[in-house]
């Protein structure tokens, strides 16, 4: 019976208790005690007057497993002092868990920015934010892509998506390890959350992004970004078609051709081509609806990305909203349909 | 008067559920793993393992180490528990290696676990900012960031923590294990890098290897930011 009055007491307690105070954060203005969920209780956490004292993460991916050549891994980091506390969340797709020939990343949240360790596990490559469409970095092992990750918090949970791509190179077991920090710098280490089984065979080439994705003017260069998972030399031509529809009569279309690193313009009835050039040449191709300026244009490529970066005027008659559709194709007659990527509002 | 009946009913199964749970406690000392002297004012956190992550964060508590480096954590459910500690002046078992982790089972009644930390050789990086550029901008201007910290002999990245900061001058610590190797890692994205000269540094990042001594002596490395 007396058991009994003392665990209503400590229920009422916990009952009474607002639940905002779960979520109290770490920085240096806040009280010494933070109360943490024990199983069924809630029990107030004695941080001896020390504001440095990191609370740890626990974290999970989704999907956990899986065994495609890429792959949109979601990490949740649970922290009960709030996602503001999270700082810094560490991936690392690899059979090992270590920096060096890994697909291995940092989420930087107070400045949101996603870095890529290279190869060596001595530096990082340049940061992109998430979200950043046609942005991406890319090491022998995997690339990563700006569009299609993303950050997002709320309450006691951080939640970073990143686009992965792996290369052929990296084929097999992996494990996929997380950890994360504070700035205080403590953690409570890493933690294996998942696993990736990378396949041995060739991908079809994908087109990863066209950029910028929402643009307009009459003019501008558009970014085609394609990856090829067992080398950039495999992808055997890119097409870009700007149009209302996925037409190409009486559109914007165009085909590179690798071999001879050459782009051609369709004619107006999408019947023949209507010339072509290679990029940084002074050839310029015309249609009835927009010049494609060489001399402006480029080619590309490292590891497995192949980007192509067109300069296309617009002409008055083409004027409106335009769809961005890409496509690429390999030498063994391997290629995905056409996709949407964007919108261009052509003036 | 029923419902009534079946709250009280509910909250008693609660309630006995509550006290069923077994509590026990972890206590021990902390020392030098060279000297056996106490580690005082340290903190040890005990974490609790579970087989799904816990969705409010993982479930944990502290205590910090007397003068003469003992500890006591009470009210720890039945478990397994992961022992981290946090020492100015030491390695925290949880900062490396998660094979190095240590980790002990709490079982229904008082348990000792004694804990030997080995010292840490101290990675100093002071950052000279003559224009107060970081000031103005970290934080403030989107993508404008600092990243600082080493790649340790197990190939794993750790980012160095801000030890002290003024407008112009700011200093970053890290620390790894004496006697080896670790490659420090600068990068600035929005910002120029210097050497401690003033000579720029090509491209964002500087990235150089470091041996530690086995005394554990600081490392210490200087650069500058410059207008950009």
């Amino acid at each position: 019976m007396e058991i009994c009055r003392l665990c209503a007491s400590l229920a009422l307690a916990v009952a009474l208790y607002p639940l905002a105070s779960w979520s109290q954060g770490l920085s240096p203005a806040t009280p010494a005690k933070e109360f943490v969920r024990f199983g069924s209780r809630v029990v107030a956490v004695d941080r001896g007057g020390s504001s440095s004292v990191a609370t740890p993460s626990s974290a999970t991916v989704s999907p956990s497993s899986g065994s495609t050549d890429h792959a949109s891994l979601a990490v949740n980091v649970y922290n009960s002092s709030g996602y503001t506390n999270t700082e810094w969340i560490q991936t690392a797709v690899n059979d090992t868990l270590t920096s060096i020939n890994s697909c291995y990343t940092y989420y930087h949240r107070p400045s949101n920015l996603l870095y890529l360790m290279n190869d060596a596990g001595t530096d990082w490559l340049p940061a992109f934010h998430p979200g950043d469409v046609g942005a991406y970095a890319e090491n022998s092992r995997c690339r990563i892509d700006g569009g299609g990750t993303s950050f997002s918090g709320e309450g006691t949970s951080a939640k970073l998506t990143i686009k992965f791509t792996f290369n052929i190179a990296f084929a097999g077991s992996k494990n996929t390890y997380v950890s994360a920090g504070q700035p205080s710098g403590s953690y409570g280490g890493w933690g294996t959350v998942g696993s990736w089984s990378v396949p041995g065979t060739a991908q079809i080439p994908l087109v990863m992004s066209v950029s910028p994705a929402n643009g307009s003017g009459s003019a501008g260069t558009l970014k085609i970004s394609t990856v090829k998972n067992d080398g950039l030399a495999n992808i055997k031509w890119i097409q870009l078609i700007v149009n209302g529809t996925l037409s190409s009569s009486n559109a914007c279309h165009i085909y590179y051709d690798q071999s001879s690193n050459s782009i051609f313009l369709n004619n107006d009835s999408a019947s023949s081509w209507v010339g072509s050039g290679v990029p940084g040449s002074g050839t310029i191709l015309e249609n009835g609806q927009c010049r494609i300026i060489l001399s402006q244009s480029s080619r590309t490529s490292a590891l497995t990305t192949t980007d192509l970066n067109v300069r296309i005027e617009f002409k008055p008659g083409f004027a409106g909203a335009k769809r961005l559709y890409a496509t690429a194709g390999d030498f063994a007659e391997n290629y995905v349909y056409w996709a949407d990527f964007g919108s261009w509002n052509a003036f | 008067m029923m419902d009534r009946l079946a709250q009280l009913t509910l909250i008693a199964t609660f309630l006995c559920a509550v006290h069923a749970q077994e509590i026990s406690s972890l206590g021990g000392r902390v020392v030098d793993a060279q000297t056996g002297d106490a580690v005082a004012g340290a903190t040890v956190l005990a974490i609790r393992d579970t087989s799904e992550p816990v969705k409010g964060g993982p479930e944990f508590q502290t205590a910090t180490t007397t003068d003469d480096g003992s500890y006591s954590i009470a009210d720890l459910p039945n478990g397994s528990y992961r022992i981290c500690v946090q020492s100015a002046e030491h390695l925290d078992p949880c900062a490396g290696r998660p094979e190095a982790y240590v980790r002990t089972q709490i079982g229904g009644k008082s348990a000792s676990l004694n804990l030997s930390l080995q010292k840490a050789a101290v990675i100093r990086v002071s950052v000279e900012d003559p224009s107060a550029n970081l000031q103005a901008k970290e934080g403030k201007q989107e993508g404008a960031h600092l990243l600082i910290g080493i790649v340790d002999e197990s190939g794993l990245f750790q980012t160095f923590t801000l030890a002290s900061t003024s407008p112009t001058h700011r200093v970053y610590e890290g620390r790894v294990r004496p006697g080896s190797s670790a490659r420090l890692i600068v990068h600035a994205e929005q910002f120029s890098l210097a050497n401690s000269e003033g000579s720029p540094i090509e491209g964002k990042s500087l990235s150089i290897p470091i041996e530690t001594s086995q005394e554990g002596l600081p490392n210490e490395r200087t650069i500058r930011i410059r207008e950009q």
